[in-house]
């Protein structure tokens, strides 16, 4: 028990140390954009300002004080839920976030759904027949989905959606699914897919791997020496068994898709968390840009804990 | 020395055997090739070159892979992109697996305070994506092809430092190792005879896989106009360019797609190769 | 009419077709307890893995029938048969269980696959018949949670919980301790008792197989080289390859330095259309190498030999 007890704080440890040296991380890459915030929201206006003006936006945004002082304040306005101001707008991050996060969410979550079906299912199908033509299938789609990068095969997609279907697959406002379902998941279809295929490949050649590990188990000619059904074995016994590198290597996929996300979003018009990023880097927004990074980075290890625990649920001889 | 002359002949003559291997390195070779031709202003048309006779045009024999909406010639594009990305992937490549192998070794072999900082570190650098990461680091250092490279460079060391620590920290524990420690060998020696070559294989496949991870994290961001900036040829800001033309004009998208795509399958063939080929219970009989 | 027959059996590599198994016929009689002896790589394995239609990946039956009870095992009839009039245990007890499902779930998968229902009470009367101290915690266990010799009763209770006509022992000692194997070479010998069933033992070792069989077959680089009963196997062998064999078994029983055949054993596809023992013979004849002896039966007893050592030999 006292075991268990220091794994999790060790585990918990090393979790809190990672998510501070990422804020520290984020904080120091971002401190050195290039670019000063009043200038750039002001532009030409800047001149015309006095020098109480400037001292009044400085406290305003924040940017007064020391950078330990700026990395404290910020950080402690996170914690407690406020992430600071789009100096543009002057709506609080906190707010955009509330907007954003759900769309990526969605996405990141309709994309692995089915990266895992369709890598999983491929990965058994190539197994079934190690070297043979069905390997050859799958081994070539895993090839090929690894090197197909997601704009480009987002672009192609709304090239021919638009050329032959005459449809327009980021012509239309975003839809929550709260407020139209229909249209939402029109909308979601062809980004989804976009990095559910970027997430299959990974999967389909971890699985494969692992299943023909599995088949070539002892346990498994035990199963079918008993008199069970071979496919029942295949179901039950190999994938069962096989499931473990599949967990892992989706929690790591989860992490890419929402870095992918920032692409496939920007391409397909989707105002989620990677478009609110790439829209506070190019107008120079610190506080937008480090407080997104700073949740996505969280997300994801809260993503690989979780995985970690699924892990330790799925196989017996870690409990 | 001749032993280790004969060892390595072995595998170059196995990764050739390998059918993954071999169509890896034609491909890249033709790449390379196309590449210097850029390198040495020797490609068919000049990559920046605009003719308002000849915009649009689909594939022809004056050129081959069409034109684009400035009437640029795309092959020439294409060629100049490779150049870039190849450039780009290749120093950033450089970098991370120079600094990651120096800090991997160190980390495993001496474990101890230096391990726990590094690791620690490592795993901060993990906790992001790394397309996101580049993102941050470009916005910050610039767009010229040198902050991208050092933004990739940034993004890619972690995973060298991850995959060269595990094995030496198991070679460390190695009886033979051992013996050669308490037999008094320097330690240089030991590190350079007889731990470094024992991580060779697995940094080797290591270094083509990120090749081609850099390559897609380059067109990535220039897609994102984060990179290299127009009007010169980049693969990822074709692509982003015919995102307006490819509906009605596909060869300014399958031309720049083509090259990225045949760039990422080589060097992950590549990487296939040698894993096979470096491995001797992988060979192919 | 034999409980088993295999006849003619040739097992080959999957990818180029190497012969393993080498025109293998052996038949097994109901009740009757049969030995197979012989080094790795010389087919043993293989054949009986061969009767369930269990050969790994990569090496597949080229030819020969597997009779059961008269008729030929259609691999419609297979499923049935397999786990209930036939069954197995296996050489590795560490890796023959699934580590991910209760050792319970594992017994009662048995009475599922032969539509027989769920029946807790069978799987822990089946776990107390193997001489498991706690039945219920066992069940309840996962494999991870036990040693070898405990894996190895649990294998040996899914084995025999449908009472099998057949059982096939593949070396199941072999990766155990001395007193576990001892313990566990006590409790098939008691099961077999118990259950009347037949059973096909595989070993290495000529001393473990004389203790649990009436009859063995003693097979060579892919081929049966003698078949005879354990007495006249001992007391007359007649191919020099199983007299090297009673030779190290005796020599070693008596503490003395053990004396083994010299030379190591052919892969069997080298040695088609010979005698496969002809390079370690100590009397091999110009025709050794030169034409394949075939089994011949003197009485009981049968050998393939061209040069066959006559007379007792203790």
């Amino acid at each position: 028990m006292s075991i268990l007890r220091n794994r999790i704080t060790t585990k918990i440890l090393t979790v809190a140390s990672t998510l501070f040296g990422i804020s520290v991380f984020v904080f120091v890459v971002l401190r050195v954009v290039p670019g000063d915030t009043i200038s750039s929201s002001f532009g030409i206006e800047t001149s015309a300002l006095t020098p109480e003006k400037i001292a009044s936006l400085k406290a305003y945004f924040g940017i007064d004080k020391s950078l330990v002082g700026q990395y404290w304040t910020w950080l402690s306005g996170f914690v407690s839920g406020n992430f600071g101001l789009s100096y543009h707008t002057g709506v609080p991050v906190t707010s955009l976030t509330l907007h954003s996060f759900p769309v990526t969410l969605e996405l990141a979550l309709l994309a692995t759904i089915i990266g895992v079906t369709v890598g999983t299912l491929l990965g058994f199908y190539s197994a079934s027949q190690p070297g043979g033509r069905r390997d050859f299938v799958g081994q070539i789609f895993g090839l090929m989905a690894l090197s197909l990068p997601s704009f480009v095969l987002s672009t192609a997609i709304i090239a021919v959606s638009a050329n032959k279907l005459h449809y327009f697959p980021n012509g239309f406002e975003y839809a929550p699914p709260w407020v139209n379902i229909g249209l939402n998941l029109q909308q979601m279809m062809y980004p989804a897919i976009v990095l559910g295929i970027a997430v299959a490949a990974p999967v389909m050649r971890t699985a494969r791997s692992s299943f023909i590990e599995v088949q070539d188990k002892d346990f498994i000619r035990t199963a079918i020496g008993k008199g069970v059904n071979p496919r029942r074995v295949r179901f039950v016994h190999v994938l069962r068994n096989a499931l473990n590198p599949i967990v892992t290597m989706t929690g790591i996929q989860f992490g890419y898709l929402l870095g992918g996300a920032v692409i496939v979003e920007q391409i397909f018009a989707l105002p989620g968390m990677g478009r609110q990023i790439l829209d506070g880097i190019t107008k120079r927004e610190y506080a937008t840009v480090q407080s997104t990074v700073l949740i996505v980075a969280i997300t994801f290890v809260l993503i690989n804990l979780l995985t970690d625990f699924i892990y330790q649920k799925v196989d017996p001889r870690i409990r | 020395m001749t032993k280790l002359k004969k060892a390595e002949k072995s595998w170059v003559f196995y990764y050739f055997r390998s059918l993954n291997g071999l169509i890896g390195f034609t491909i890249l070779a033709l790449l390379i090739l196309g590449s210097l031709f850029a390198l040495f202003h020797a490609t068919p048309y000049d990559p920046v070159a605009q003719d308002i006779n000849s915009m649009l045009k689909p594939p022809s024999w004056h050129h081959i892979f069409g034109t684009d909406q400035y009437g640029r010639d795309d092959f020439s594009r294409v060629l100049d992109g490779v150049r870039r990305s190849l450039a780009v992937s290749f120093l950033s490549v450089s970098i991370a697996a120079f600094i990651g192998l120096v800090l991997g070794v160190f980390a495993g072999y001496f474990g101890g305070f230096f391990d726990t900082i590094v690791m620690r570190l490592s795993d901060v650098f993990f906790a992001f994506p790394a397309i996101l990461m580049a993102l941050a680091i470009v916005s910050s250092l610039g767009h010229t092809w040198l902050d991208t490279a050092i933004a990739i460079a940034i993004v890619y060391t972690p995973i060298f430092v991850r995959v060269i620590r595990g094995p030496v920290l198991s070679l460390r524990e190695m009886d033979y190792i051992k013996s050669a420690r308490v037999l008094g060998f320097s330690t240089p020696r030991v590190l350079f005879k007889h731990v470094l070559p024992n991580v060779v294989p697995i940094f080797l496949v290591q270094i083509a896989l990120s090749l081609s991870w850099a390559i897609l994290t380059e067109s990535g961001l220039s897609f994102l106009g984060l990179g290299t900036q127009a009007p010169d040829a980049s693969l990822g800001l074709m692509v982003s360019e015919a995102q307006s033309t490819a509906a009605f004009a596909w060869w300014t998208l399958v031309g720049p797609a083509l090259a990225l795509v045949f760039a990422v399958v080589s060097l992950n063939l590549v990487g296939d190769g040698l894993r096979d080929s470096l491995d001797p219970t992988r060979r192919s009989v | 009419m034999s409980l088993l027959r295999v006849k003619n059996l040739t097992i080959e590599t999957s990818l180029d077709g190497k012969t393993l198994v080498d025109d293998v016929s052996f038949s097994i009689e109901e009740g009757e307890s049969v030995g197979i002896v012989g080094e790795s790589g010389s087919g043993k394995s293989l054949s009986a893995l061969s009767i369930l239609s269990l050969l790994p990946n990569g090496v597949n039956k080229r030819a020969g029938t597997i009779e059961y009870k008269g008729q030929e095992i259609a691999s419609d009839k297979l499923l049935d048969i397999r786990g209930n009039r036939i069954s197995m245990v296996y050489q590795d007890p560490m890796t023959s269980l699934n580590p991910m499902m209760k050792i319970g779930r594992q017994i009662e998968e048995v009475l599922e696959a032969h539509n027989l229902g769920k029946d807790p009470a069978r799987v822990l009367e089946a776990l107390a018949g193997v001489r498991i101290a706690d039945p219920e915690k066992c069940a309840n266990s996962y494999p991870h949670e036990f040693s070898g010799g405990m894996r190895q009763r649990v294998m040996i209770a899914i084995a025999l919980l449908l009472q099998p006509d057949l059982l096939i022992a593949d070396e199941p000692t072999t990766a155990l301790d001395v007193t576990i194997q001892r313990q566990i070479l006590n409790l098939v010998n008691e099961q077999k008792k118990q259950n009347s069933a037949s059973i096909l033992w595989i070993s290495h070792d000529l001393g473990v197989v004389a203790e649990m069989v009436d009859k063995v077959i003693v097979m060579y680089a892919g081929r049966i080289v003698e078949v005879g009963s354990i007495k006249e196997i001992f007391e007359n062998p007649h191919h020099p390859y199983t007299v090297g064999l009673i030779g190290s078994l005796v020599k070693r029983k008596h503490q003395q330095k053990m004396i083994s055949i010299p030379g190591t054993p052919p892969k069997p596809w080298t040695v088609i259309g010979q005698c496969g023992f002809a390079e370690r013979c100590s009397q091999v004849l110009p025709k050794c190498s030169q034409e394949k002896p075939e089994l011949i039966s003197s009485g009981a007893q049968s050998f393939a030999c061209f040069n066959p050592i006559e007379g007792a030999l203790l």
